[in-house]
């Protein structure tokens, strides 16, 4: 079976322009989404996975620019849009469950209202009436009474608000949705039950998610494929599998063996030494190299390229170490 | 070995607000039962956990240990000592303010910002009065600073928080809690908001301070998969109470009570093989308000086991493994 590209993402650089300086935010980067996938995206805070984010729904506000690349939605590379051509395709076709959004529903407004509100801007609907059915069908698919259409946000519990939120974002059936950070402020149990919910979606639907995450475990659970992010960049691109039994690039084998489990040997575990680089001054070279301890004198000077691991495979990897043309030349 | 803390039927009730003329017509005032009878023990060098979902009272019980709540009802013994009822003077005079201390989970909100390291550090030193010269107030912060792994120290001791990163804020915040040696540390969710490559490092440093100078932990945690890697006894609470009790691996492997059970199957394992293989059980609806929490049992509502007696009778500790305790009526004998 062939897989369609509904998202690609090539060369971004998303600046922030400070008095402090030129933060690189997302600073080069590739991602390629599928019909219908789960694509987690993985790096710790401040690597700029939540800006890219932001650039994919071309929300990025001043300071912070989009100064080149391309991000193609369904084979318009929507850079290249005005901003009331990209009104009509944000929430249509990509939709984005932010960060702690379940704390930014109005708070003297029924949220059913809030749904309804949003059709009517979007011009989605004719009617309140109209809106209602669609407001049914929304909160049978997120698994909510639709009696709760009349709560204001006070009289849910955090899973609830969450599913509101989950609605409004599949409110105009987009073909991607990026969640970022959907369950982090959630109890575990709750956790489960939302990630099971947005996986039926997906499949039901057959929408493509690219969850924003630091989880891991999580990402073991629900992901197909997997981006590790560091720095601005991404370091490493395999399916879920590959990824945790055989992580290549040094960050993730760090990441990786940085996790307890309740599960597997009771061993000890050693974190990462030092702290990601301000982004306004990376590193040369491998922006990981003053931390990386497989270190070679190629990493301090010159940056790597992400490439296939090997020729025709899906692993990506940016990391000297696995590069041929530097090893057989040097 | 002797518990070095022990807690018998602790609660801590929060009376509701409510308007005068609502005390008058309904009679009664109604309460939050915030922690409702909860009884453990920490021995030497013991680390144990508390752990359980938002609202199940374990930070208050972390509070109400270290004398910043006062308990509604139960004892805590410190040693030999009850110290259930002391005031803030006595907590001062009795030493046990040095003995006792707690680390917070904010490192971003528990550090004034308009001080530096080295004051943050000196304060609770002088306050307690536990250094007589300038040297020796010296030379415990910069050997903290150094035991906390910030070296060199007197790099940072002159720093403000908002120049370090917070994995090394929150090495500050253990620094201040360990800077008068005390004995026993609440440390409520100490690594919940610092990224996963630095969790690891907190993590062996805490136990670094217990193998070091034999300092008892209660660890304050939702986070099972860090309670397995540090602890070495668990409670799971539910609703205010402790529904389980036992060793950490014993529990985690071996669950007995349907709570524990749903909540370790919803824990996502770093293991895409495993993970797609495993069952997830599920409560049904949501947790109850813990102001009327359900009568009998408080999980029967929600639990997929429930039978007649659990909706009338609170169920007991009962004994299902060495050392090993689940209060739920399947596990009694008849």
């Amino acid at each position: 079976m062939s897989k369609e590209t509904v998202l690609l993402v090539e060369d971004l650089h998303t600046y922030y322009f400070t008095l402090g300086g030129v933060v690189r935010a997302v600073d080069g980067v590739d991602l390629e989404v599928y019909r219908g996938e789960l694509v987690a995206l993985v790096g710790e805070s401040g690597c700029g996975k939540t800006t890219l984010g932001y650039s994919i729904m071309r929300l990025i506000m001043p300071p912070g620019r989009i100064v080149k690349g391309k991000i193609i939605l369904d084979g318009i590379n929507i850079l290249e849009l005005d901003d009331e051509e990209m009104r009509d395709i944000r929430w249509r076709k990509v939709s984005m469950i932010f960060q702690g959004a379940m704390n930014s529903l109005n708070p003297v407004m029924k949220v059913g209202d809030q749904i309804i509100e949003a059709l009517l801007y979007h011009n989605a609907i004719s009617s309140v009436e109209e809106g209602r059915s669609i407001v049914k069908k929304l909160f049978e698919l997120v698994n909510l009474d639709f009696e709760r259409m009349n709560s204001y946000p006070h009289e849910l519990s955090g899973g609830m608000k969450q599913r509101v939120v989950i609605a409004m974002a599949l409110a105009l059936n987009p073909d991607i949705v990026i969640a970022d950070e959907p369950t982090t402020a959630l109890d575990v149990t709750t956790q489960a039950k939302i990630m099971k919910m947005i996986n039926d979606i997906r499949r039901k639907m057959g929408i493509s998610i690219i969850l924003i995450t630091h989880d891991l475990p999580l990402v073991a659970e629900v992901a197909d494929r997997v981006y590790i992010m560091y720095a601005g960049k991404i370091v490493e691109a395999a399916d879920v599998y590959s990824m945790f039994k055989e992580p290549k690039h040094p960050y993730s084998q760090g990441l990786l063996s940085a996790i307890p489990s309740i599960k597997g040997p009771k061993r000890r575990l050693e974190g990462m030494p030092g702290e990601p680089p301000d982004l306004r001054k990376p590193p040369q070279g491998c922006r990981f190299h003053p931390r990386c301890a497989y270190v070679m004198d190629i990493c301090r000077t010159k940056e790597p390229v992400l490439k296939p691991l090997a020729s025709g495979t899906k692993r990506i990897v940016s990391c000297w170490l696995y590069d041929d043309s530097y090893s057989k030349g040097g | 070995m002797k518990p070095i803390v022990s807690v018998k039927n602790l609660k801590k009730y929060y009376p509701l607000k409510k308007g005068l003329l609502y005390t008058i017509l309904m009679g009664e005032k109604e309460y939050v039962k915030a922690v409702d009878g909860v009884s453990f023990e920490i021995y030497e060098k013991e680390i144990f956990v508390l752990a359980g979902e938002t609202g199940s009272g374990k930070t208050t019980t972390g509070k109400v240990l270290v004398g910043l709540e006062k308990p509604t009802e139960g004892e805590i013994y410190f040693k030999d000592q009850n110290i259930s009822r002391l005031n803030p003077k006595e907590w001062k005079r009795k030493g046990l303010r040095r003995k006792i201390q707690m680390i917070f989970q904010d490192p971003y909100e528990s550090l004034n910002p308009r001080s530096k390291i080295y004051d943050i550090l000196a304060e609770p030193l002088i306050v307690n009065k536990a250094v007589e010269t300038r040297e020796e107030l010296d030379e415990k912060i910069m050997r903290k600073l150094e035991e906390v792994k910030l070296i060199p120290p007197d790099e940072f001791a002159f720093r403000y928080p908002h120049q370090l990163s917070g994995g090394q804020r929150q090495r500050i915040v253990i620094a201040r809690g360990m800077i008068l040696d005390p004995e026993f540390v609440v440390a409520d969710e100490p690594v919940s908001m610092l990224d996963v490559s630095i969790r690891i490092d907190i993590l062996n440093l805490l136990n670094s301070f217990r193998e070091k100078y034999g300092v008892s932990y209660l660890y304050i945690t939702h986070d099972l998969a860090t309670a397995r890697y540090i602890g070495d006894r668990i409670g799971i609470m539910y609703l205010g109470q402790i529904v389980e009790t036992g060793p950490v691996e014993e529990v985690i492997q071996n669950p007995k009570h349907p709570y524990t059970q749903a909540l370790i199957s919803a824990i996502p394992i770093p293991d895409p093989e495993y993970a797609r293989r495993k069952e997830i059980i599920e409560l049904k609806g949501e947790i109850p308000s813990p102001i009327n929490p359900p009568k009998g049992c408080r999980l029967h509502p929600r639990c997929p086991f429930a039978m007649d007696i659990c909706s009338k009778k609170e169920p007991p500790m009962i004994e299902v493994g060495r050392g090993h305790q689940a209060s739920c009526w399947l596990y009694e004998k008849i």
